[in-house]
């Protein structure tokens, strides 16, 4: 009941909002759009850039304040978009909830704010008008469709996840074993999660062959920095002689520059699935004009996200972070 | 504490006397106390830069970024002038944060906050029981402390943020009073508290003799001990007020709350004058020193400057505000 | 002003003609002249304020002179900082000694130009061996490989003179040398200070002490507010001459002793020992002046430290108005009536930074404030009450103390225990590096205060000073009493012989401590 109310409050914000009831769409030249977020990895910088490129097609001006990993910071920097009077923000919030007063106090002030990519805890979701990013089940089913395709359909699996109860590592396994459950032939044997870090993947997978031995067919990992880590107790396992060589096949559900390389080499890690940032950047940039212009906007928008193997990877740009 | 300038004969009898005799107190003020004349400067370049700048909200943005670590400052002044140094301000309310907010859901609203403030007392306790009964030099205890109570909030608290549980815990974060946040204006009532603290009591006026001569602080009976202790505890206290007010008002807790603002707050201290050789210092001016910051931040995001650049352009601010310090305020000795 | 001493002669190694120096607010130097010889002793005397310490650090290049003409062996020179004045062979050693403690004599003596072998690696031996030969030509009794914080003040003052033999400087200004140095200590000084002029080295000695100036030197030159007030030969000179130009007039009563009017007894001191201090034992009336006389370490200032609560006891008891008492801090010290004038009133008496009112204040802090904020009326009602009767004289109430000069410091530093209404003072070195007018008044005040009834300790090594205003002598050597001396019987003989351990000033002659 709660929730529907609040909803309704969300959209009658936004229809009563005067930027969106202006009948006269604000010249190009006129738009300024802040961006908030953390410039703190290669994903950031190319994120940056490929919003930088958008402003520039669309003619529109941007503000860009980077918090660098700092919570309060980006709540300042919020603060200091709402004093500059930008005509929307876009948002990769660093904290789910520390957030939300400043993003409230955006929204008192009439400015509408996309968030891109990461969200806020649902009690501040009343305060923003759309969120963009990628289908993390999709990328996930990809990614077990991938894994299901290099292994013929049969096979015995592990899933190695990100951080446990974060939405990227729950909503891509939940797709991988989607994925995977379409297939009769495949056995998930286990599901381990990482952190996201690529040594723990490491000895995670270690573990693993010690447990299952040559059992373990292929491996669907969440992102490409676990199926590194991986990959290099594989390698390790094949040396030692325990697995033979080229047998587990590896996927993943979200590609770096290092692993479209080892892809591309060949070998055990068979497929990844593209997250390219300029994708992500622009679709937040034009959700954000086209809330400017009055337009009404989903609540909530994907990017597409391929998979690509070797078979492809010609075809396929090289993700630059 | 030197001697404060004279007052401006308020008679005005002639006019034009009248004004170059406040030309020539307020060109005294601010040869002595350069903060203030770094701070109209940035106040009026960031205002011919961004139409936005001078903007009530945006004033009123500044004094609020300016509070947080202003709080700090407050206790900082105080220890700096006694010639001591509290690095362990920053991880205190980070703790005290996690602490005010994390006990939320089993101990309600007022014993968290009770229970974070007492946390920071007791730490400034500690360090200052260390720094004087056990002898060791209190940037060694503190940045030890520093390091320490870190580790304690992360503990505590685990590396994800805590979100408070009970709504006047953030609306309380969030009032404002006219258009000037509550804790702004908190921020200001302590920092008047510390100045007159510091001018006009028996505890501000020992805080400059321990500074400026321990020894003959204790040769004159004052028991410097009990007071430098006293110190630490306001500081600690001030930390934790400091990472409550923070989490007030965004509404969650995480340990990494107040990272590195210990620089920040000191940084301010010194630019409002007050040395790290003790003795001497005014804490109006450290009120210079932390809008100063504050407007750096916010005006170089104003001018789209980018964070590094904002970084390296404070750091310059630094340096090049405490090289007019030194030139304005190099005595003449006499023979 | 023109006088024999600035007439050029053809030893003049320099002269300094129409020198000229202000400081926002002060005429520091008015077109001050004067020459130097070679291998002469000239001794530089004034009042705190009157300059010498400002001409003395322009001739070693750490001032500019706003006007004026420095000529050094025949030519015009610009000793635009301390490095060129060095190079020239000019070289000041300061009061407190810039030694760095921890370094060797060898390394102090050559520090910033060390000499080197290659690759940038010190030369040990060649070090050595010219360190030694400085420090024998000296007569030091101590090696280039000796951590110069070992050494006494006498032998680091010497390790700074070596500098100047080693770098073969033509000018050495010595400024108060004597400050911290014994009588026998002072006395190797003179000799070396001697040596130097027989090889042609000129001192230029700075010093309060008459004594000492109609000892070493050849020529005086006396400073008042900024100017030149008179040249002197010093053999043609005496003490009333010097003090009448540094001070513009005659100095009718040099010393005025207190009525003797003793009361009751006050404080008793049984075997105390601290320290170097051992089984001391005495007592102190109300309304007497005991004179507590020992050479520089002799254990006297811990014997007021130990009385006052900043040193601890060992054995001994203190009997305070016939009750015995346990003196913990200088805070009990207080609470019972005891205000001590320490020794070294810069670091141990005054907050330099803060104003005169602020350090008189501070011991009164209870009594000028209500519930811990003081009234600021009070407090200034305090320093303007003291300010009347010591007259202090101050720009202001808040005018720091650091810019004030030795005369009125100490007399804020007696003046906030004077406030605090005691009934035992202790003064430790009261008149040290106090100009004679200021002397002259402490000791007024010495008297009166006693003859109001206060018991007062004066700690003094200088003889006329102690003979001139105590009732009654102990005399200390080593760390124990030596001997007691009634007024009928001061005499600096005496003093000397009991300080120096040759005979016991009691009744009956006690055979010497083996």
């Amino acid at each position: 009941m709660r929730n529907i109310l609040l909803t309704v409050t969300a959209l009658a914000t936004l229809v009563v909002s005067p930027l969106a009831a202006s009948a006269e769409p604000k010249p190009r030249g006129d738009i300024t759009v802040g961006l908030a977020f953390d410039l703190v990895n290669p994903w950031a910088a190319a994120y940056d850039a490929a919003f930088k490129k958008t402003a520039g097609e669309l003619g529109i001006k941007i503000v860009v304040l980077d918090s660098q990993g700092d919570v309060p910071r980006q709540s300042n920097n919020l603060r200091d978009l709402v004093a500059q009077q930008v005509d929307a923000i876009v948002l990769l919030p660093n904290n789910k909830k520390a957030v939300i007063p400043a993003v409230r106090e955006a929204h008192d002030a009439g400015i509408p704010i996309v968030l891109s990519n990461g969200r806020v805890d649902e009690s501040g979701e009343k305060y923003v008008v759309a969120w963009t990013g990628p289908d993390h089940h999709l990328t996930g089913f990809r990614s077990g469709e991938l894994l299901a395709e290099a292994l013929g359909g049969k096979g015995r699996v592990v899933i190695l996840t990100g951080t446990p109860g974060t939405e990227s590592s729950i909503e891509r396994e939940r797709g991988c074993r989607d994925a995977l459950a379409k297939h009769p032939g495949i056995e998930v044997l286990d599901s381990q999660p990482t952190d996201w870090k690529r040594e723990k993947a490491q000895t995670v997978t270690e573990a693993l062959i010690s447990r299952f031995g040559d059992k373990i067919d292929g491996i669907c990992a969440n992102d490409d920095g676990i199926s590194l880590g991986a990959l290099s107790a594989i390698d390790a396992a094949v040396v030692s002689g325990r697995v033979q060589a080229d047998h587990i096949k590896v996927t993943s559900g979200a590609a770096f520059a290092e692993g479209y390389q080892t892809i591309k080499k060949g070998g055990s890690f068979y497929g990844s699935v593209l997250m390219p940032p300029e994708q992500d950047a622009a679709l937040a940039l034009t959700t954000a004009v086209r809330i400017i212009d009055g337009e009404t906007v989903p609540k909530s928008q994907f990017y597409e996200t391929p998979a690509f193997s070797r078979a492809n990877i010609d075809q396929t740009p090289i993700p630059n972070f | 504490m030197s001697a404060v300038s004279e007052p401006i004969d308020g008679l005005g009898r002639d006019s034009t006397n009248w004004a170059a005799t406040a030309l020539t107190a307020i060109g005294l003020w601010a040869r002595r106390y350069p903060v203030w004349i770094f701070l109209a400067a940035a106040l009026v370049f960031f205002s011919l830069k961004s139409p936005h700048f001078l903007s009530v909200f945006n004033l009123s943005n500044i004094l609020l970024q300016a509070a947080f670590f202003g709080f700090l400052s407050i206790g900082l002044t105080l220890l700096i002038i006694s010639r001591n140094i509290d690095l362990t301000v920053g991880s205190v309310a980070g703790l005290a944060a996690c602490l005010a907010v994390g006990l939320q859901p089993s101990l309600g609203l007022w014993l968290p906050i009770a229970i974070g403030l007492g946390a920071g007392l007791a730490i400034g306790l500690l360090n200052g029981f260390l720094v004087e009964r056990a002898g060791i030099d209190s940037f060694i205890v503190t940045l030890a402390g520093m390091i320490g109570i870190k580790g304690l909030a992360f503990a505590f608290a685990g590396e994800e943020s805590i979100s408070a549980s009970i709504d006047l815990f953030n609306e309380l974060g969030a009032l404002r009073i006219g258009r000037i946040h509550a804790i702004a204006l908190l921020f200001l009532a302590l920092l008047a508290i510390g100045h007159y603290v510091l001018k006009h009591t028996k505890y501000g006026r020992e805080t400059y003799a321990i500074g400026g001569n321990r020894t003959a602080a204790v040769n004159a009976g004052v028991r410097v001990s009990r007071h430098v202790i006293i110190g630490f505890a306001i500081s600690g206290l001030l930390a934790a007020f400091c990472g409550i007010a923070m989490a007030a008002n965004m509404g969650a807790a995480m340990p990494a709350f107040g990272l590195g603002y210990e620089g920040w707050a000191i940084a301010a201290v010194v630019l409002g004058g007050t040395k790290l050789s003790g003795g001497s210092g005014r804490i109006v001016n450290t009120l210079g020193g932390v809008l100063l910051l504050a407007s750096l931040r916010n005006g170089l995001n104003m001018i789209h400057v980018p964070a590094y650049y904002v970084l390296v352009t404070i750091g310059g601010a630094l340096i090049l505000a405490l090289f007019f310090d030194t030139q304005f305020s190099r005595k003449p000795r006499q023979g | 002003m023109t006088n024999s001493a600035t007439q050029p002669t053809d030893d003049v190694i320099l002269s300094a003609s129409g020198i000229s120096k202000s400081f926002p607010g002060v005429r520091a130097l008015d077109d001050v002249s004067f020459t130097l010889r070679k291998g002469e002793v000239h001794a530089l005397c004034g009042e705190n304020g009157a300059g010498k310490s400002t001409l003395m650090k322009i001739l070693a290049g750490v001032y500019q002179p706003d006007g004026g003409v420095i000529r050094y062996d025949g030519r015009d020179v610009a000793l635009t900082d301390p490095l060129a004045a060095k190079q020239l062979g000019i070289l000041l050693i300061h009061q407190e000694l810039s030694l760095v403690p921890e370094l060797s004599v060898a390394e102090n003596i050559f520090l910033g130009s060390l000499p080197l072998k290659r690759f940038g690696r010190v030369d040990g031996a060649r070090l050595r061996a010219d360190t030694r030969q400085a420090l024998d030509r000296l007569g030091c009794d101590f090696g280039p490989d000796d951590i110069v914080s070992t050494l006494s003040i006498a032998r680091q003052q010497l390790v700074e003179i070596a500098r100047a033999v080693a770098f073969q400087s033509s000018i050495v200004i010595f400024d108060e040398p004597t400050a911290s140095l014994t009588q026998q200590e002072a006395d190797h000084l003179f000799q070396t200070i001697r040596r130097l002029s027989e090889s042609g080295v000129t001192t230029v000695y700075i010093s309060h002490k008459m004594r000492e100036i109609f000892e070493i030197s050849d020529r005086i030159t006396v400073l008042r507010d900024g100017k030149v007030s008179g040249g002197l030969t010093t053999r043609q000179s005496n003490e009333d001459e010097v003090t009448r130009l540094m001070i513009g007039r005659d100095l009718d009563h040099y010393f005025i002793r207190a009525e003797r009017q003793e009361g009751a007894e006050l404080l008793r001191v049984e075997g105390l020992t601290s320290g170097p201090v051992r089984d001391i034992s005495f007592n102190v009336h109300r309304g007497e002046i005991v004179g507590l006389y020992g050479l520089v370490g002799s254990g006297r200032t811990e014997i007021a430290e130990a009385i006052f609560g900043i040193r601890p006891l060992e054995s001994g008891t203190l009997s305070w108005e016939g009750e015995v008492r346990s003196i913990r801090s200088p805070r009990d010290a207080i609470a019972l009536g005891i205000g001590l004038v320490p020794e070294d009133r810069k670091h141990q008496g005054l907050v330099l930074g803060l104003g005169g009112s602020d350090n008189l204040a501070l011991p009164n802090l209870g009594r000028v404030s209500r519930l811990g904020v003081i009234a600021s009326g009070l407090e200034g009602l305090l320093f303007e009450d003291y300010r009347k009767r010591l007259s202090i004289s101050t720009a202001g109430p808040k005018q720091p103390v650091l810019t004030l000069s030795g005369g009125n410091q100490q007399k804020i530093v007696i003046a906030k225990w004077l406030a605090v209404a005691p009934k035992l003072l202790i003064l430790d070195e009261p008149t040290r590096g106090v100009d004679v007018g200021a002397k002259a008044e402490i000791h007024g005040l010495i008297a009166k205060l006693a003859e109001s009834g206060l018991a007062v300790i004066v700690i003094s090594s200088e003889m006329p000073e102690i003979i001139g205003v105590s009732h009654r002598i102990l005399t200390i050597a080593d760390g124990r009493l030596t001997g007691e001396i009634a007024e009928s019987e001061f005499s600096e003989d005496r003093l000397i012989a009991a300080v120096t351990g040759h005979v016991w000033a009691d009744e009956t002659p006690r055979p010497q401590a083996a």
